[in-house]
């Protein structure tokens, strides 16, 4: 593996990283997150898991942007998010299944990804798919991917533009046991570089694995650790 | 610069899942080649039946694209005209929700802001709009050719049948200009509308209904008198070529440049419209399970 494609930027903030405070969404009149607090420091790898509609994916929503609280804030690196900026800088996120172009490769997919922000080469990309277990000169459709190297892909358009935060929601649910011990061996070494992480799943032991700390939501609600 | 390269990606990322839709895109390209070889057998057939002048190329296209007129029930017109917006909605409908409302956060992500996430959806509604209004008049075009030749003068064939007498003062190029321009500006107008919704509601469905329900309510407003004076109002007829002056006497108010404005200011509206709608617009808002 190439080191090079793990590498993170240092952050000099004393503040955590992701600092959500009191944060409550309803959605047609179900409460779907419910006084949400959750310090997540620098570096550090936060796991949350629950049964299904528990809000655990919501939460990833609230804290990426892409859903806005009804009440509380959220705060990345310091911004609140929908008042200093609508989406949080250096942000990777694999969150439900990701529309790629299912008649383009996956390099393709992450060139044109890549080309929006211009921040990394084209070795970069390369690096992002070898990290993950996909071949970068895998010139076959997307379309022609199984489940299990969607997500792999899914993963590494997440990674490759080496962000700050990580959210990656179920990173391993589709793969195999060879497949999800390579994604935990690059969780890993990316918590070594300093990415701060939170990590959704169903599978509590896992999170056990990877991360310093793991939640349980519960009916919208975070419980203790 | 890096504003519009970074708009450059998006909406070629976007071009990416309509080109997901090319099968619709396909069907509508063989519809109209055969559409327009129909309609130009058809004025073949009357031309040597009635004795009167040969049609040329611009009457295939003006035949088979021209839409509905006032108090008319043929269903060849009717669902040449109806179908070129199907299809239409058929090729950008995947867009407005499964793509961007649920999956696209790729792309928003990396935009960083909803109003250009929404800009270049909106841009790239015109671009397929563009092109697939293009699409439509070749294919045409070459179906009514290989029936009647592709001699693009005006022909006195409708003139001496005392209907659609511009026709025969209009050569190939004009009749195109005429039929591109009206189709392509209504469709970008009734792709957005169709996005809205969708987005408004979760649902590509209900955004496809929202606009069929609008473009029959124009054609039945034709087809009776009563609501003739209110034609030109009712969006969906800006399409209908064939309702507009010089073509239909009865609507002089309905002209190529009032149906210009018309689809321009409709478009102008809901553009603005998703831009503050986007404001507070919650990509998953709808999937609150996982």
């Amino acid at each position: 593996m190439n080191e090079q494609g793990l590498k993170a930027g240092p952050l000099t903030t004393t503040q955590p990283a992701i600092q959500i405070r009191e944060v409550s969404k309803k959605l047609r009149g179900r409460q779907v997150l419910h006084k949400i607090d959750l310090d997540v420091e620098v570096g550090a790898s936060v796991g949350i898991f629950g049964t299904n509609g528990s809000g655990k994916s919501m939460l990833l929503r609230v804290i990426s942007g892409l859903v806005l609280a009804d009440q509380g804030s959220v705060r990345v690196l310091g911004k609140m998010i929908g008042r200093d900026s609508e989406f949080p800088q250096s942000l990777g996120a694999l969150i439900d299944g990701p529309g790629f172009l299912l008649e383009s490769s996956g390099l393709a997919n992450l060139e044109l990804l890549a080309s929006i922000q211009k921040r990394i080469s084209r070795a970069e990309i390369r690096d992002a798919l070898a990290l993950v277990g996909l071949d970068p000169n895998d010139r076959r459709p997307v379309k022609a991917y199984s489940t299990g190297m969607r997500q792999r892909l899914g993963i590494a358009q997440a990674i490759m533009e080496h962000p700050k935060i990580l959210l990656l929601d179920e990173p391993t649910s589709a793969l195999d046991p060879n497949g999800a011990a390579v994604i935990h061996s690059l969780l890993e070494k990316m918590q070594k570089q300093g990415v701060t992480m939170i990590l959704v799943s169903h599978n509590r032991a896992e999170l056990g694995d990877l991360c310093n700390a793991v939640h349980q939501m519960q009916a919208g609600a975070l419980l203790s650790p | 610069m890096r504003l519009s390269l970074t708009m450059l990606y998006q909406i070629q990322w976007n071009l990416g899942f309509v080109r997901q839709r090319i099968g619709w895109l396909v069907s509508a390209a063989i519809w109209y080649f055969f559409a327009g070889w129909l309609s130009a057998r058809q004025l073949l057939q009357a031309s040597t039946a009635l004795a009167l002048p040969a049609p040329h190329l611009g009457d295939g296209l003006f035949a088979t694209l021209a839409g509905p007129p006032l108090y008319n029930e043929n269903l060849p017109l009717l669902l040449n005209w109806l179908a070129h917006i199907i299809f239409f909605l058929m090729v950008v409908g995947d867009l407005a929700t499964s793509q961007c409302a649920r999956q696209d956060y790729l792309i928003v992500l990396r935009v960083g802001s909803r109003r250009m996430w929404w800009l270049g959806i909106s841009l790239t509604i015109a671009i397929v709009a563009l092109l697939y209004a293009g699409i439509l008049l070749a294919t045409t075009s070459v179906g009514v050719a290989v029936q009647i030749g592709w001699d693009a003068t005006a022909s006195a064939f409708f003139a001496a049948q005392d209907v659609w007498q511009p026709v025969s003062t209009s050569s190939y190029l004009e009749l195109t200009a005429i039929l591109f321009s009206l189709s392509a500006s209504f469709l970008i107008a009734a792709g957005l509308v169709q996005t809205i919704v969708a987005l408004y509601t979760r649902r590509a469905i209900w955004g496809f209904l929202v606009v069929l329900g609008i473009t029959l309510s124009a054609w039945l407003a034709g087809v009776g008198g009563s609501l003739q004076g209110w034609q030109q109002w009712f969006p969906g007829t800006q399409s209908i070529v064939s309702r507009h002056y010089p073509f239909e006497w009865a609507l002089p108010d309905l002209t190529l440049l009032f149906s210009l404005r018309y689809n321009a200011v409709l478009v102008l509206i809901l553009s603005l419209w998703g831009l503050l709608y986007m404001r507070r617009f919650d990509l998953f808002g709808g999937q609150a399970d996982e």
